[in-house]
C-alpha cells in the first residue's frame, strides 16, 4: 500500500511520454526523433499532411510496430519492449484509419470481444458467451452510449461506412482505455455523421485521455486541448490550438499550404 | 426471418439425414445381410473425426495445415507400435497417443504457426512427410509395409469389446457425435470467438489485447489430439497402420472434405466425408482414370459454392443469395 501511496505522490500528470523516437522504412525516416507529451484528461490531436507519420507514430505507441530507437513510457512504465496484447492490456485502445472490425461478427459480438480480451483468460472452450451476461450488458451499455442499441444484432459486414466507423470508435471504446488513440475517426464520413462524432468525442472529454488524428480542421480545433504537428516524420510544433494557429512555421508548413 | 427460418430447417434436415445414416448403417447392414457395410461406415466416422478437427484450425481458425494426416499417424502408430510389444490396454495406448500428439502438435505448431499463408501450407505440409518419411525408415515397424496389428486394444472389461463390429462401430460413432458436440461448444465459447475473430482480422485482435499466438497455437494442439483419437480407432477397425496413413495426400483429402461440406459449419466435415466417399465411389465405377473426372469436379465445387454444400442451403429459392 505504502508504495502505491508514493508512486503517486511521484506521479506526474503525464500519461504518455514519448522520447527521441525513430523509425525508418528503408530510407525512409518515417519517425524522426520525435518526442511527445500526452497528459492525462486531455485530447491530444496530431495533425499534419499525408504521408507526415501520423500513423506510424501511432502504430508505434500501439506496438504494432516496434521502433528503431527511443522510447515511449505509458503509466511512468517504459512499453517499448512489448508486444501489442501487452500493451493494449495495460490500457491503450485504438482505432483505425482503415476500418478494422470483424466483418463476420454482429456489432455486438465485436464490441463483445473487445470487453472480454479485459475480462479474464479466454482459454474456456465449453460456456457460451452469449451467456456471459456482464460482458453482453456492457457490450449493449458501449453501443447505446455510441448510439448504435438498434443495430446491435446486424452484421457488422453489412453496415453503411458512416456506421462501421462508429462501430471502430465502439470497440475501442469498450476496452474502457487509459489512452484511447483514433486515428481519423472522422475519415469518410459525411457531414451529418460527422457532427454527430465530433460531439460524441466531446462528449468523452476529461472521462477519457484521448490521441487523435485528424484531417477535418474544424473538429480538431473544437475538440483539442493540445495540438501536436507533424511534417516528414519530424513533430515541428506543440501546443494549445491558439499557439499553434499563431505559429508561422505551422502555417507555411501546414495549414497554409492546405 | 422466414429465410434464417428455412436455412435452420435445411441445416436440420440435413444433420438428421447425415447422422441419422451413421446411426442405422449396422442396422440396414444387417437387413441387406451385407456385413461389409459396417466397416466402411466406421472408416467413413473415422474420416469424419479427422475432417472435425481440422475443421477447427482450417474452417474457423484459417489455418490451413496440409499435414493434418500426422496425427491420424500418431494415434494409428500409437495403438500399433504398443500391440507390437504386445500392450494392448485401452487407456494406455489412448493416454499415449494423445499425450505424443499434443508434444508433437505443440512442436509443429511452435513452428509453423510463426508463418502464414502458403508458407503455412507448405511447412505443416513439409513436417508431415518427415514423419512419413521416418516411418518408411524404421524398419522394425514394418517400414513401407506397415505393422500388422494381431489384436485390437483391450477394454479390461467384457461389457464391451473392439473385437464387436457392431459394438466398435457404435463407439466409433459415440466419439464423433462427442467431436461434434464439442466444436459446437467450443465455437461459441470465448476461446472459439478469438479462433474466429483472430481469422477475421488478426491485427485488430492484437491491439484487442490478444496474444494470438498462444490462442492459435492451442487450437492446434487441440485438433492434433482429436484427429489422432481417429487415428486410434482406425488402427482398431484395420488391425494395420502403414505409413500411407499420413502421406501427404491424405492430408489434401481431409481438406476437400472440410471444403466440401463447408467451411466453419459444424456438421460440414461430416458431410463432407460421406460426400466425398460417395463421389469417388460413383466415378470410379464409371472408369478407371476416375481421378481425372473426380479433381475438377470438385474445383467446381469449390468454384460454384465456396461455402460447399453448408453454403448450398442458404441459397434462396429465387437463386439470388
Amino acid at each position: 500500500m505504502g508504495c502505491l501511496v508514493s508512486r503517486d505522490l511521484v506521479m506526474n500528470n503525464t500519461l504518455l511520454k514519448i522520447t527521441d523516437l525513430n523509425k525508418s522504412f528503408g530510407g525512409v525516416c518515417a519517425t524522426d526523433n520525435v518526442n511527445v507529451e500526452v497528459e492525462r484528461g486531455e485530447i491530444h490531436a496530431l495533425i499534419g499532411p499525408n504521408g507526415a507519420g501520423k500513423t506510424t507514430l501511432i502504430s508505434q505507441i500501439s506496438g504494432i510496430l516496434q521502433s528503431d530507437s527511443g522510447e515511449i513510457q505509458f503509466d511512468g512504465i517504459p512499453i517499448s519492449h512489448m508486444k501489442a496484447p501487452a500493451r493494449s492490456l495495460m490500457g491503450i485502445a485504438r482505432s483505425f484509419q482503415i476500418t478494422s472490425i470483424l466483418r463476420e461478427f454482429t456489432c455486438q459480438e465485436n464490441v463483445a470481444l473487445a470487453i472480454q480480451a479485459h475480462f479474464g483468460h479466454s482459454y474456456n472452450m465449453w460456456k457460451p458467451v452469449s451467456s456471459e451476461d456482464k460482458i453482453q450488458n456492457r457490450a449493449v451499455e458501449v453501443l447505446e452510449s455510441i448510439g448504435m442499441g438498434e443495430l446491435r444484432d446486424t452484421t457488422s459486414g453489412d453496415l453503411a461506412h458512416g456506421e462501421q466507423r462508429q462501430l471502430e470508435l465502439a470497440i475501442a471504446l469498450a476496452m474502457d482505455p487509459k489512452l484511447l488513440i483514433l486515428d481519423e475517426p472522422l475519415a469518410g464520413m459525411g457531414r451529418i455523421d460527422s457532427v454527430k462524432i465530433v460531439n460524441f468525442l466531446n462528449g468523452l472529454k476529461r472521462k477519457f485521455t484521448i490521441l487523435v488524428i485528424e484531417h477535418d480542421m474544424d473538429a480538431v480545433f473544437t475538440l483539442a486541448d493540445r495540438i501536436s504537428v507533424m511534417v516528414y516524420g519530424r513533430l515541428i510544433a506543440s501546443g494549445t490550438p491558439d499557439e499553434i494557429r499563431a505559429d508561422a512555421m505551422v502555417r507555411s508548413a501546414y495549414l497554409g499550404v492546405d | 426471418m422466414r429465410v434464417l427460418n428455412s436455412l435452420q430447417n435445411r441445416r436440420t434436415i440435413l444433420a438428421i439425414l447425415v447422422i441419422g445414416t451413421c446411426a442405422l448403417a449396422p442396422i440396414a447392414a444387417g437387413i441387406l445381410d451385407q456385413p461389409y457395410y459396417i466397416n466402411l461406415f466406421s472408416r467413413l466416422m473415422i474420416w469424419a473425426i479427422a475432417a472435425i478437427s481440422l475443421n477447427l484450425i482450417l474452417g474457423y481458425g484459417g489455418m490451413i495445415s496440409f499435414g493434418h494426416s500426422l496425427y491420424l499417424g500418431i494415434g494409428a502408430y500409437t495403438v500399433g507400435i504398443f500391440a507390437y510389444y504386445d500392450i494392448y490396454n485401452f487407456y494406455l495406448q489412448l493416454v499415449t497417443a494423445v499425450a505424443v500428439a499434443a508434444f508433437i502438435a505443440l512442436i509443429f505448431g511452435g513452428i509453423s504457426l510463426r508463418t502464414r499463408g502458403v508458407y503455412f501450407i507448405m511447412i505443416t505440409m513439409a513436417l508431415t512427410q518427415m514423419v512419413y518419411f521416418l516411418s518408411i525408415s524404421i524398419e522394425e515397424y514394418g517400414s513401407d509395409d506397415g505393422l500388422i496389428i494381431y489384436d485390437r486394444s483391450d477394454f479390461g472389461t467384457d461389457l464391451i469389446s473392439m473385437d464387436n463390429p457392431v459394438q466398435r462401430y457404435y463407439l466409433i460413432f459415440l466419439v464423433m457425435i462427442a467431436c461434434l458436440y464439442f466444436s459446437h461448444r467450443l465455437i461459441r465459447s470465448r476461446f472459439g470467438y478469438v479462433i474466429r475473430g483472430t481469422k477475421s482480422n488478426e491485427t485488430r485482435m492484437e491491439v484487442l489485447g490478444y496474444s494470438t499466438f498462444r490462442y492459435r497455437l492451442v487450437c492446434f494442439i487441440l485438433a492434433g489430439v482429436m484427429c489422432a483419437l481417429g487415428g486410434v480407432l482406425s488402427a482398431n477397425v484395420e488391425k494395420f497402420v502403414s505409413p500411407d496413413i499420413m502421406h501427404w495426400t491424405r492430408s489434401g483429402e481431409l481438406i476437400f472434405m472440410v471444403v466440401l461440406g463447408g467451411m466453419a459449419s459444424i456438421l460440414g466435415p461430416v458431410t463432407g466425408a460421406l460426400v466425398f466417399w460417395l463421389l469417388s465411389e460413383f466415378f470410379s465405377r464409371i472408369t478407371e482414370h476416375w481421378h481425372l473426372i473426380f479433381g475438377p469436379f470438385l474445383i467446381l465445387v469449390v468454384l460454384l459454392s465456396p461455402r460447399g454444400i453448408d453454403g448450398l442451403l442458404s441459397i434462396k429459392r429465387s437463386g439470388n443469395e
